[in-house]
């Protein structure tokens, strides 16, 4: 393959990248994070869809000033050589937590639905085997196991059917149903769903067409907001409040419902299915905590990619301390709100920052 | 150097072999009982007495199906106790019908046990509910001369066709969906043995965990046709204080149901219109229906009639402050802030509703 060419990826790895990175785990259990909001939640994707998109400006304008550096140069060359690799490190930890918290919510769900009384070392042995296995083919067969997985699990949506069916689309009034309170709670929990989409700092040296890259990322960002809304909404019509707040994952009780003369328990098979868009965005996510370790060690390695596949299994199957994990991986996508914010900042501190020859221009 | 490692690791996969856990294995589908009803009498002392039903596979056992019985306070403890009677684990994976006695479902019991069996994410979703008159062991434990296998007995009775959606074939989610709402009460159908058959002759009415009456599979047809429901059941219509017709019987019905509320909880009012197609199968009086007149004239008899049931079966409804229908839905819908039972009941009883039917009938068969 082109793994030595640097620009690789054209505008459908771009969507595609951004589609499928966004629908991880957490669509899961959206309906359940914004369930404070009651029957009001239904229209907040596409709220967090608006605020992803306006997100995207600051990071990609600050993509087009540095065209030819990942986030991890552009902080060493922003703030230094050793603040920068300060920043770049704390950024890594938080890459490996994700990936941890990823990982061990979607196979603790495996295990709560499909393998019942066996241990999960295993599956998450082989879903770590095959996560390095596409994240060594480079950032373009990423992308393109994205756009297979999205190939491959689009028709959940025709499961989708028999929620509506039996739901009821007088859920959806009264629209702004809510105190200030429940929306912020909802707002807090929820947002994480739509993160993501500002993994593109890393992989924007490797587009092509640089200029357009706005264009296909809202393009990728509002596929998933869509996938997202559906769900979310059927949920909306098929549940009443008290299964939305108790329900942890109200997909796979949508999943249950469908009734196929030829196929039953379509959950068990939804959720192992489910496993494509797991691994696309733990696929994205190992490959920039790789990339920070290339950059943080200064040389680019093989090794760097086993030694971080390692520790996210220690990480996962860590016997004690159980208590701490569960909140490390709860509070972690909090940080991810501060990820959403830097870009910003950074922007704020090339402009003040005076000229010199910069970036690879 | 690298055969060494090669080497080194082939023979540490094989000396792991060593560590592998025999206990740890799933046990094979022949080692399963694989349960197919479940049900809940209320014992002596108001604890629970569990009773399953396990389908044998034939030839295998002289009967078709087992039946194990045990006095508990917790489900899954039960389970395990049986399980050491029955030579095999019981499993619920394959779990179809969950039957109660109307003494359980009246003690306010039935929402702790299908909250446990909701948790449970081995069951799927096609677990029907079922009231059952008197004890659920007896049952489980009849002799079903004419439908041998009982378990499929069971199954099929609560599996929707035309002829029973008089039934609202509630299933594990429905009730909890049901229980849960502030706006609906729960419907669950209710079961009679008569010597060896088994037939749903009425439907459980619940407030909310409690049951609290039964209604006619007719009524429940009508509040089924105004939830919503599009194919109905045939209808067999008697007619009183009518000298010329005497009875007529519809079948092949095509119900439309609209709803409108005047949005204010405080002088609730709804217009319930009823769009009935139905194609007129029997008729017995002294009209010429060969008369488009007088076919005229019927339609608009039948339609009196059911707009006098609907009526009845809303008048009834209010009096037990009940809504099963989820006609306060239509007044949530335009409410600002938390939707409560209170209001539901207030809704319910305050209701001023206005019926219209409007029936056609399509075509009265090939003959004239």
């Amino acid at each position: 393959m082109d793994m030595n060419k640097v620009k690789t990826l054209n505008r459908y790895h771009v969507i595609f990248l951004i589609q499928n990175v966004i629908v991880g785990t957490s669509v899961l259990s959206l309906p359940n994070r914004l369930s404070s909001m009651g029957y009001s939640q239904w229209w907040m994707p596409l709220l967090f869809g608006i605020v992803a998109n306006l997100l995207l400006i600051p990071i990609i304008w600050l993509g087009l000033q540095y065209k030819n550096d990942t986030l991890f140069v552009i902080h060493e060359k922003l703030f230094g050589k050793w603040i920068g690799k300060l920043i770049n490190i704390m950024l890594l930890l938080y890459f490996i937590v994700i990936i941890a918290a990823v990982c061990s919510s979607y196979i603790e769900l495996v295990q709560v639905v499909a393998l019942i009384n066996r241990k999960i070392t295993i599956p998450l042995l082989i879903f770590l085997c095959m996560v390095v296995y596409i994240v060594s083919g480079g950032i373009k067969s990423i992308a393109r196991f994205c756009m297979i997985s999205f190939l491959l699990t689009l028709w959940f949506l025709y499961f989708l059917k028999w929620g509506v069916m039996d739901g009821n689309i007088s859920h959806t009034l009264p629209l702004f149903n809510f105190t200030k309170e429940e929306f912020f709670t909802a707002s807090k929990k929820g947002l994480m769903a739509i993160g993501g989409f500002e993994l593109i700092s890393f992989y924007f040296p490797h587009i092509i067409n640089q200029k357009k890259a706005f264009k296909h990322a809202s393009i990728g960002l509002w596929i998933s907001i869509g996938f997202t809304f559906c769900f979310s909404l059927v949920s909306v019509m098929f549940f009443s409040q008290w299964q939305l707040k108790n329900v942890l994952y109200p997909v796979l009780n949508l999943f249950k419902e469908v009734e196929l003369s030829f196929l039953e328990r379509i959950d068990v098979l939804g959720i192992t299915m489910w496993v494509f868009l797991i691994l696309s965005t733990v696929a994205a996510y190992l490959w920039v905590a790789k990339k920070g370790l290339d950059s943080i060690r200064s040389t680019p390695k093989k090794i760097h990619l086993y030694i971080i596949a390692a520790v996210v299994f220690v990480l996962v199957e860590f016997p004690y301390m159980e208590e701490f994990q569960q909140l490390m991986f709860e509070r972690v996508f909090y940080l991810m709100y501060a990820m959403f914010l830097w870009p910003i900042l950074l922007c704020f501190i090339h402009i003040l920052k005076p000229k010199k020859s910069e970036g690879g221009e | 150097m690298r055969k060494v490692i090669i080497l080194f690791f082939l023979v540490s996969v094989i000396l792991t072999t060593g560590c592998s856990d025999r206990e740890q294995t799933q046990p094979s589908l022949e080692d399963l009982a694989l349960a197919s009803s479940m049900g809940f009498d209320l014992g002596d002392h108001g604890e629970m007495k569990m009773t399953i039903g396990i389908p044998l596979p034939p030839n295998d056992s002289p009967v078709p199906t087992q039946v194990f019985s045990i006095h508990t306070n917790m489900i899954q403890e039960g389970l395990v106790k049986l399980s050491s009677e029955s030579d095999k684990m019981i499993v619920l994976n394959q779990l179809r019908t969950l039957l109660f006695s109307e003494e359980f479902a009246r003690s306010g019991k039935v929402t702790e046990v299908v909250q446990h069996l909701y948790r449970d994410s081995t069951l799927g979703n096609n677990v029907r509910l079922v009231i059952v008159k008197d004890d659920v062991e007896d049952v489980l434990s009849g002799n079903y001369s004419e439908n041998e296998h009982m378990d499929a007995y069971l199954n099929d009775l609560f599996q929707p066709n035309l002829h029973n959606s008089f039934s609202p074939f509630t299933s594990i989610h429905d009730y909890m969906n049901t229980q849960t709402s502030p706006v609906y009460h729960t419907m669950i159908p209710y079961l009679e043995k008569k010597e060896d058959v088994l037939k749903i002759t009425k439907i459980a009415l619940f407030d909310n965990k409690k049951m609290i009456d039964t209604i006619s599979t007719e009524k429940s047809l009508l509040i089924q046709a105004l939830s919503g429901v599009n194919k109905l059941s045939p209808i067999s219509v008697t007619f009183h204080g009518n000298e010329i017709d005497k009875e007529a019987f519809l079948e092949q019905i095509d119900s439309k149901v609209k709803i409108s509320s005047n949005k204010s909880t405080e002088t609730p009012k709804v217009a319930i219109e009823l769009k009935i197609k139905a194609v007129l199968i029997e008729y017995k009086g002294d009209r010429d229906l060969t008369n488009s007149k007088q076919y005229k004239k019927l339609e608009k008899e039948i339609n009196a009639h059911l707009k006098e049931e609907v009526e009845d079966t809303l008048q009834y409804l209010q009096e037990m402050e009940l809504d099963p229908v989820g006609i306060s839905e239509y007044f949530r819908m335009y409410y600002k802030g938390k939707w409560t039972e209170e209001l539901t009941r207030k809704v319910t009883s305050d209701l001023d509703y206005n019926v219209t039917v409007n029936l056609k009938i399509r075509n009265t068969g090939t003959l004239r």
